[in-house]
This record gives C-alpha cells, structure tokens and sequence, in this order.
C-alpha cells in the first residue's frame, strides 16, 4: 500500500514536471525541472529498493551533469536566445522519435500481457525485504555476465571525454 | 546606499544591489535554503554515532548516501545565486557551485580508496571494519585522507581556497540571499558537521576509541568523565568570578550540566562492572552508544578545529589557482592513489601479501611518480607560455 502511494507520487512528479520541463520557455526554469525529474526518477529507484542506483542517479545525474549544465546556461545567457526558438522547428522527426517511443513502449506491454501472473517481465521476483544486498549484486553482475557492455560504455565515455577536449583545445588554439 | 557611503560596495558599479538585499523572502530563495538545510540534515540521518546509534539503520550505501545527499546542497548555491539578479552573487555563486563541485568529485575519489580497504559503503561496517584491522584507515591511506581534508576545506568554501568571492567586496555581498540571514550559519555549520562526520566515520574509526584492541589502553575509557570533572571544575572557579549575578547563574548551569555529564557517563560507565542491582543493568545497554557518541563527537570537533587551524594558518587561493589545484593536481593525485590502493588490495588478496607492505609499496613510488610528471608538465607548460609570450612581443622585432 505504502509502496504504492510512494510510486504514483514520483510517478507523477516525474511526468509532471517532464511535461512542465519541454513546454517552458525559460531554459534555466527547464533545468530545474529536469532536476526535479530525475530526483524523482531517483525516488522510484528507491522504492524499488534499488538504493545503489538512486544514490548514482543523485550524485551523477541529479547533481554533478546537473549543475555544470545550469552553469553552462546561467554564464552563456541561454535563456534569451532560446526562449525566442519556436517549439514547432522539429515537428516531424519530434513526431517520428514519439511513435517510435510510443511502439516500443505498447510492444512492451502487449508481451507483459503474454505472460500469466501480475503482469511482471520477471516470474517470481522476490519480494523487496528478501532481496541480496543491492549494491554486491549489481557490482556481481556489472564484473561478470556483463563485464563487455561495461567496459564498452566506459570506453564510449572516455573517448567522448577526449573529444570534448580535442574540441576546446581546438577552438581556443584559433581563437 | 547614502547612508553607507564608504562601504566597499560603492568601489564596483553594482547598480541593481539595494540595501539589504542579502535577505530575501521569496519563495524560491525559501526554496535554496530549504534545498541546502535539507540536503545537510537528510545526509546526516545515515551517519552511525555509536554501534546502534543510526537513525537510518543497515543502509545499505550507508556513507556513499551521506556523501551523494549533501552533494545537492550545490542546487541550492546556484538556485540561490540565479534568483539574486545581481552581477556580483550570480558571479560568486557559479564559483562557489563550481569549486563545490570540483572538489566534491575529489573528495568522492579519495572516499573510493576508504571504501575500498572497508569493503563496504554501510557506515556501521565500515568502522567495524577499522576494529577487525585494529588500525583507523587514515594510516592506511594518509594520502587520500588529505586529500580528503583540503578537498572539503574547499567544498565548504572555506578561506584557504577561495573564500567564493571577489577580493575587493566585503563578505556580505557575495554570497546568495539566504531567507534568513541565520539559517546561511547554520547552512554552513551543518555541511561542515556532515564533512566532517564522513570523514571521522570512514578514516578516524568512528566512535572507536584511540587503539581499541590494546587491552592497557584501557583507562581512556575514562577520558569522558575526566573530561566533564574537569570542565565542572573550571567552571566552578569562574563562576566567583563573574561580575553580574546573571553572568554568575549561567556559569553555575553550566557547572551543573558538566557535573552531572560527568556523573552520568561514569554511572554507565561502571554499570558493567555492578551486576545486579536494578538500573543499573539497564544503563549499562546504553554503554556502547554513549561512549561511541563521545568519540565520535570528540573527533568530529578535532576535525573542526583543524579546518579552523589551517584556515587561519594558510593564506588564500584566488579562485583560478584553486580551481587549477583541483583539476591538475588534487584529481591526478586522487586518481593514482586509488590505483595504488586497489593494486594494492590485490597483492593482498592474490599473492598474500602483508596489507602494510603492499600498501606502502604501491603508494610511494606511484606518488612520486605523479608528483615528477606533474612537475614535469608544469614546466613544460611555463615554458611553453613563456615561447608563445616571447613569439608575440619579439624583442628584436623592430
């Protein structure tokens, strides 16, 4: 009952404030919003007593690419030019992307569907109370069925980190 | 502004500044205050002061929450600093978010190294860990505990590194607008108290008492009482003293409130040693949190008093050097010495190494080897500034 309350709550704050979030014109009002979001987002995770992605939810989304974005957009005066965009520039790909969004998610529901029980992708998850230690597992299953993935998006990360140095390096050697 | 005519503000064209505008009540900046005393009181529910003494109990991210919670007291700063509208706090609260940031993720780093020698992030295991290996894991790894001390120095804004904002205004006006001028004190005293605690769980053992495994050590479970006699008495010689009555009163409550500290600690104390009489068999389950809570708070407050040493000892970083500090020599370091940690633990674990010969052998020679290639660059990169200083200006050229 209690999980239940807790969930529609950052349920809704969630979709609430990503609604509010793309329809603002205020791009430092949009930032704030895209916090809430994911703190809510960090929420359900707690709920589900997942408490080691919520705590990485908080410190990577929530705060650390949070603030340097809101520093980007406070220094950079984003806000003029941005509230002078329209919201119809991208109609069509916007539209394409929400299909496409909107067929996997009804995919994902017709095949809950499939299966008996409570509708879970998961036959016979246990219960929250008996669950293994949160973070050991996810640490267990990141290092061993997949450890491939992993160092792949490390790999992604890094080489983005890079470039993104290449590129200022770049700029500031021509200016 | 003409009352304060020749106050620091009128050397810098601030037109938008009203008197007084450091106090605001409106509802966003009730907002930034509410985001950093809630994120300062939040993290401390899963601090463990005493073997049971955990609001939160069996966290299982235990110190990895108090470290992410505070972490959102930097929304605050830039939410703050935003709402102001004035070129001076906008300016100083993006330093401040972004030197809070810096040096948060190197404090993040060095936390890693401590969380590594535990084996856990549950704050009760992680000093229950120090007990099995008898020793505080700042012996271990000095070097990210440090790192750990300036990084949070600087986190709190604290005045070695910048102090947030410019050199030629008074304090008062740079830092955001608070809804009430107080709750910025208590603000800071919080997320100092947090820092601290973190740092007294995962590198000063906790509520361990100074070498809990040497059995003649023993009488330092006494310091508690000794220490509230002692104050008692010291306040009982100040307290003929004091000129007024009312100052006289409150000497004399305090004398009271050390003594019967004093008495009550000891009651606990010697409870374990007293089977059989009724209450106090009861006191003595309370014996283990009480004692943990001394120490804890005792090392809490040496923590402080330490920040307090080294910021009035040191002078200040401008905010470009701290920020250079944080990025190029700070992270490099912290980075290394979790490498050396981590290889260390596996000699350990692998090979059977000895943990202290491991860790020291790893340590030392990575370190040194990161403070010659930081060096090194360091004087490439002046030489290089001097080439390129020297290519535009051309001393012969004309």
């Amino acid at each position: 009952m209690l999980d239940s309350v807790f969930f529609y709550f950052f349920a809704g704050v969630a979709i609430l404030s990503a609604a509010l979030m793309v329809t603002r014109s205020n791009a430092i009002h949009s930032g704030i919003l895209l916090i809430t979001t994911l703190l809510a987002t960090a929420g359900i995770f707690l709920q589900l007593r997942a408490d080691f992605l919520f705590i990485a939810q908080i410190i990577l989304y929530a705060v650390g690419i949070m603030v340097l974005f809101l520093f980007a957009l406070v220094r950079l005066r984003l806000h003029v030019s941005v509230g002078q965009i329209k919201f119809s520039r991208q109609k069509y790909v916007g539209s394409l992307v929400a299909l496409a969004l909107a067929f996997q998610v009804g995919i994902l529901l017709w095949s809950s569907r499939q299966i008996p029980g409570d509708g879970l992708l998961i036959q016979g998850a246990a219960p929250a109370e008996k669950l293994p230690p949160n973070t050991q597992e996810l640490s267990r299953i990141l290092f061993s069925g997949y450890l491939l993935p992993f160092e792949v998006a490390s790999v992604l990360l890094l080489v983005s980190m890079i470039g993104a140095v290449l590129m200022v390096r770049r700029r500031s050697a021509s200016e | 502004m003409s009352d304060n005519s020749d106050s620091p503000m009128d050397a810098v064209p601030s037109p938008n500044l009203p008197p007084g505008s450091r106090v605001s009540t409106s509802p966003t900046t009730f907002l930034a205050t509410a985001i950093i005393l809630a994120a300062a009181a939040l993290s401390l529910s899963a601090v463990a002061f005493g073997p049971s003494l955990q609001l939160v109990k069996n966290l299982n991210i235990g110190l990895l929450f108090v470290f992410g919670i505070s972490f959102l007291g930097g929304l605050g700063l830039i939410l703050g600093g935003w709402i102001s509208k004035t070129p001076d706090t906008v300016l100083a609260a993006l330093r401040s978010a972004a030197q809070f940031v810096s040096y948060q993720i190197i404090a993040g780093l060095s936390l890693l190294a401590g969380f590594l020698l535990a084996g856990t992030l549950n704050s009760r295991s992680i000093v229950e860990a120090q007990l099995h290996y008898s020793i505080w894991f700042i012996f271990l790894t000095p070097v990210a505990f440090l790192l750990y001390f300036a990084a949070s120095i600087a986190a709190t804004n604290r005045e070695v590194f910048d102090h947030s904002g410019p050199e030629f205004l008074v304090p008062q006006t740079f830092y955001p607008p608070f809804y009430r001028r107080s709750l910025r004190y208590v603000a800071d005293i919080a997320n100092n108290f947090v820092i601290a605690s973190v740092a007294t769980a995962l590198f000063l053992g906790g509520w361990l008492r100074p070498l809990p495994n040497v059995p003649w050590l023993g009488f330092l479970d006494a310091a508690p009482v000794l220490l509230f006699a002692i104050l008692a008495a010291l306040f009982l010689r100040r307290a003929g003293k004091q000129s007024k009555t009312q100052y006289k009163l409150r000497v004399r409550v305090s004398t009271f409130v050390c003594f019967s500290l004093a008495l009550f600690f000891a009651a606990v104390g010697i409870a374990g040693h007293l089977a059989g009489i009724f209450f106090l068999t009861q006191l003595k389950s309370l014996q283990p949190d009480l004692y943990g809570a001394f120490w804890f708070l005792a090392k809490v407050v040496i923590y402080q008093m330490l920040f307090t040493l080294v910021r009035s000892a040191l002078p200040r970083y401008r905010f470009a050097q701290s920020m250079r500090t944080a990025w190029s020599i700070f992270l490099p370091l912290a980075l290394v010495n979790l490498f050396a940690v981590a290889v260390a633990l596996a000699l350990e674990s692998e090979q059977g190494w000895n943990r202290w010969l491991a860790l020291s052998l790893t340590t030392l020679p990575m370190l040194f080897l990161a403070l010659y290639l930081l060096r090194w660059s360091d004087t490439r990169a002046r030489g290089a500034a001097v080439a390129s200083f020297l290519a535009e200006t051309d001393p012969y050229a004309g």
